[in-house]
């Protein structure tokens, strides 16, 4: 029932995405292969945790013998973004099973909600459920993949390529097919400018300050727009 | 860090960020969403996307690089009139990176 054609079209729709999500499963893998870490602990974090950021940072802090403490704190900031995507992919998931909630928790990532939100926009009447699974356990089982792959070949596959780049390139392709009107625009400039400004923060501080602020000037300027319009 | 202090770690950030996931996608039912968190979620993801994407491509090394001779910069202007006029996520990623390829090995 759930591998329906809306799933196909989860599938299709981020199958460009994954490409650009490859690099960043075999560089996870490989670094922790790097780390001094057992395939079996890796995979361990990949399921565990499945989140690539926050995966590198605890590899890295764990690499600079720092305080537990210390790395669940670093990896939860780092990862404080899902709750926002949460919030804002709730009102698709309405009147689903529990168990089909905490399903698409735990498969959700940057990609595949973004797509799912800006797919959603043009066909409000598809079967988000099984779009979104589509979508995140194509994700899922092709980072899980890619994590063993690049564990296994440890360094083989050389890191001046920049091959990482193509994270930001994906993401600016689905932010361009979502885009609405001027008070998007706006809320792109304004977020894209304080996450820069705040980059230095600790722990990724930046990222959610920078969400707020542009979240925030976004719906207060289709406010004033709208209003300059009724005085027109 | 030994195996069992690892394994606890990777499990406690686990369940956190599961449950910062599940956390609205399960409550959704059992609140209704005030009128103005609503339209405001509609900026969310050009918002989040952008937070990513800007420091990806402007800070190099910790520090700010806004200059033409960034090739990131170079690849992701061009990249984004790509993604613009063919709304295509393969070719704006190949041209992007062909693109950044050409300037960083040539």
């Amino acid at each position: 029932m759930i591998m329906n054609e809306s799933f196909k079209r989860g599938v299709k729709a981020i199958i460009p995405l994954i490409l650009g999500l490859i690099p960043f499963a075999l560089i996870s893998g490989i670094t922790a292969s790097n780390a001094g870490l057992s395939l079996g602990m890796t995979m361990l974090m990949s399921i565990g945790i499945f989140a690539g950021a926050s995966q590198l940072a605890v590899l890295q802090l764990a690499l600079d013998n720092a305080n537990t403490i210390v790395i669940i704190y670093t990896a939860l900031i780092i990862n404080l973004r899902m709750m926002i995507y949460s919030l804002s992919i709730s009102q698709h998931l309405r009147k689903i099973s529990i168990r089909w909630k905490a399903i698409l928790a735990y498969t959700m990532t940057d990609q595949s909600y973004a797509i799912s939100m800006v797919h959603f926009l043009n066909e409000p009447n598809e079967d988000k459920k099984s779009f979104i699974f589509g979508a995140s356990i194509s994700i899922w089982t092709l980072w899980q993949i890619n994590t063993i792959i690049g564990y296994l070949m440890g360094s083989i596959i050389p890191q001046s390529l920049g091959l990482e780049f193509a994270i930001p390139l994906t993401f600016i392709a689905v932010l361009l097919k979502g885009i609405t009107g001027w008070s998007g625009i706006i809320t792109i400039i304004t977020s894209g400018s304080v996450a820069v400004l705040a980059a230095s923060l600790p722990m990724n501080l930046g990222l959610i300050i920078a969400a707020i602020v542009g979240i925030a000037v976004g719906t207060i300027s289709e406010k004033l727009m709208s209003k300059g319009k009724g005085n027109i | 860090m030994n195996d069992l202090q690892f394994v606890i770690t990777v499990l406690i950030i686990g369940l956190g960020t599961f449950l910062f996931r599940f956390s609205f996608i399960y409550l959704n039912d059992k609140f209704r969403m005030p009128k103005w968190l609503h339209q405001s979620l509609r900026y969310v993801p050009a918002a989040v996307l952008s937070a990513l994407i800007f420091p990806a491509i402007l800070i190099d090394n910790g520090q700010m690089w806004f200059s033409f001779s960034n090739p990131k910069l170079m690849a992701s202007i061009v990249a984004i009139v790509v993604a613009w006029k063919t709304k295509s996520l393969f070719l704006t990623i190949a041209v992007g990176l062909g693109i950044y390829w050409l300037r960083i090995f040539l």
